[in-house]
């Protein structure tokens, strides 16, 4: 019965593979975005019309506030000679005003990703420099390591040379104290003969 | 030992956020300890007017001392403060005046701090943003902890708040994704801290099927719970759902729970039910496919692991780091962060029965893993012991 209810899911869903048995939201994700990606894209009207107006600003509300002085005078008056005309300088704006709220929304959105996305830049060049100065220090301790070898090795081998030369001097000695010996022998039994004769 | 609750508000009528988080550790922390709030007497969190008598008085068994409030917020004022802090270089002097403004402006709570430090081993000080909490860290830092609650939003850049998380002797954090941002924010690494969060509590009686009929819901339902508020997202879940049936013909409905400040549109198939006893509420959430959290700023999301609690998968909004996060770790909930994403995860979610069930079994296993009472209770007992080891 479970089999048949997933085998129909499974139909459902043939873009979406889904282990039930370990459900990775990340790779569910993944195939989300990739299926997305495949449909063709909508216009930039949609997109703003769905979300971008809705993202918060993090402002606070204000009410709109009077401007004080000659400006606001001239503003006035300006703004009762054009009032006739308004629904023709509405309609004249209109796709500017769209446009431009189009882009200011997109480049509000974009400045709080990059703000998010700066900072967690940040936080890993911070990490990277710590790691990058722990491997340093850690090549500088290697780099004098391999000195001290290298000077081990040289004294080693200076040192190896001259017992070489030692155990050939006291070889060369043993053959003339062996030498001596057989002479001293050969002495001592000629005397002997002479003694005992 | 005595610990001090801090917090800006504090009533069995305030049922969700940083106050209800600080009420229940308080409850919770009462079994070891000798705790005692101190807070305001505001309950309005726009203007904190006083609301609450001044004095003490015991709810659910903890005394709770109030303070007056002595400057009310005045909204337009402050937003223009803070608009002008967001936008304009400052000085910390005038960030310090944004804090008198975001209140509550208590003065006789921290003299009290100030007055009575000998008396209290520790202070636990509840949201970072808050006038009470800069200036009581500030006065004891050496026995403060502070559970910051930050979400991100644009004043958790201020100078003044980049000094104050490297002041507490301990940091309380609510999400891997909070503990995160506030460490590359502010380089405290060294201050002793651990990801926390805040258990939940079930009531033993409840029925989504007697919710149906209580409330004479027909067909399947996605549930939100909580504020219902542009900053929330519920604007943008709104246009969302209401896309999603107009392109699918999906005969799924919206419940929504809590207290409303933003126009909910009227079509037949969302629901505002308001404000519901914890009883109801669990059955509403027994009885629904499964609960919505289009919230753009969240430091945990009480309800999203309340959720979980109940065995049932979520729909978040990944543009919020911490919801998606809890997601990816528990493998519980999906994310969506446009329109697109919005239908082709909930029409993932509402056709499969199988991935919804194994999601909750999932949301489950991660409460359990991380937020029962017992768990958050050694985590806070964890840390003031390794605080009187330090000492």
């Amino acid at each position: 019965m479970i089999d048949e209810e997933r085998r129909k899911e499974s139909i459902k869903e043939e873009e979406i593979r889904i282990d039930y048995e370990n459900i990775d939201v990340a790779d569910i994700m993944e195939q989300i975005k990739r299926k997305i990606a495949k449909k063709p894209k909508k216009p930039l009207e949609e997109i703003q019309k769905g979300e971008l107006r809705f993202t918060p600003s993090g402002h606070f509300p204000l009410e709109p506030e009077e401007v004080p002085g000659v400006k606001n005078k001239i503003r006035r008056v300006l703004l009762k000679v054009m009032k006739p005309f308004s629904p023709v300088i509405k309609l004249l704006i209109l796709p500017v005003y769209e446009e431009f709220r189009e882009a200011y929304l997109i480049l509000d959105r974009t400045n709080r990703r990059i703000d998010f996305l700066s900072a967690t830049l940040e936080q890993e060049l911070a990490k990277l420099s710590t790691r990058v100065g722990d491997v340093s220090d850690d090549l500088g301790k290697t780099m004098e390591y391999t000195k001290l070898l290298h000077n081990l090795t040289h004294n080693i081998v200076v040192e190896l040379s001259k017992l070489k030369i030692e155990e050939e001097n006291l070889k060369l000695m043993t053959r003339i104290m062996k030498k001596d010996f057989e002479f001293l022998r050969r002495k001592e039994r000629s005397l002997e003969k002479n003694i005992f004769r | 030992m005595r610990i001090g609750f801090v917090v800006q508000r504090y009533g069995l009528e305030i049922s969700g956020g940083a106050e209800l988080h600080c009420r229940w550790i308080a409850e919770h922390m009462k079994k070891y300890f000798h705790v005692e709030v101190l807070t305001t007497r505001a309950f309005d969190y726009i203007t904190w007017k006083n609301h609450y008598p001044k004095g003490e008085e015991i709810v659910n068994g903890i005394p709770v001392k109030r303070f007056s409030v002595t400057k009310t917020r005045d909204p337009v004022k402050f937003g223009r403060i803070q608009n002008f802090i967001l936008e304009n270089e400052h000085s910390e002097e005038e960030e310090l005046k944004w804090l008198e403004e975001e209140g509550p402006f208590s003065p006789s709570l921290l003299q009290y701090i100030n007055d009575h430090k000998d008396d209290y081993d520790y202070f636990i000080f509840f949201s970072y943003r808050y006038y009470h909490s800069y200036w009581g860290i500030n006065a004891i830092p050496h026995k403060s902890i502070l559970v910051p609650t930050a979400e991100y939003d644009p004043v958790i850049h201020l100078k003044i708040f980049k000094d104050l998380f490297r002041k507490p002797r301990a940091i309380i954090y609510n999400s891997v994704e909070e503990r995160k941002m506030i460490n590359s924010l502010s380089n405290n690494e060294h201050i002793l801290g651990d990801v926390v969060g805040v258990g939940t509590e079930i009531p033993s009686d409840f029925s989504g099927r007697k919710f149906y009929q209580n409330h004479q819901i027909e067909g399947d339902f996605v549930i939100y719970i909580g504020r219902i508020d542009e900053n929330k997202g519920c604007h943008e879940l709104f246009d969302f759902f209401l896309r999603f049936k107009k392109e699918t013909g999906s005969d799924i409905k919206l419940i929504l729970l809590g207290s409303s400040v933003l126009k909910i549109p009227s079509h037949p198939d969302i629901s505002y039910l308001g404000f519901l006893s914890n009883e109801e509420k669990s059955s509403a959430l027994d009885g629904a496919l499964l609960l919505t959290m289009p919230s753009f700023y969240e430091s945990l999301s009480m309800v999203t692991v309340e959720a979980w609690a109940a065995g049932k998968p979520v729909l978040a909004n990944g543009r919020c780091q911490v919801l998606k996060g809890q997601c990816l770790r528990s493998n519980a909930g999906l994310f969506y962060e446009n329109y697109d994403e919005f239908k082709e995860t909930l029409k993932l979610l509402l056709s499969s029965t199988e991935l919804r069930k194994t999601m909750g079994k999932n949301g489950r296993e991660y409460f359990r893993r991380n937020y029962t009472w017992e768990i958050i209770e050694n985590k806070y007992l964890s840390i003031l012991e390794l605080l009187e080891k330090g000492k």
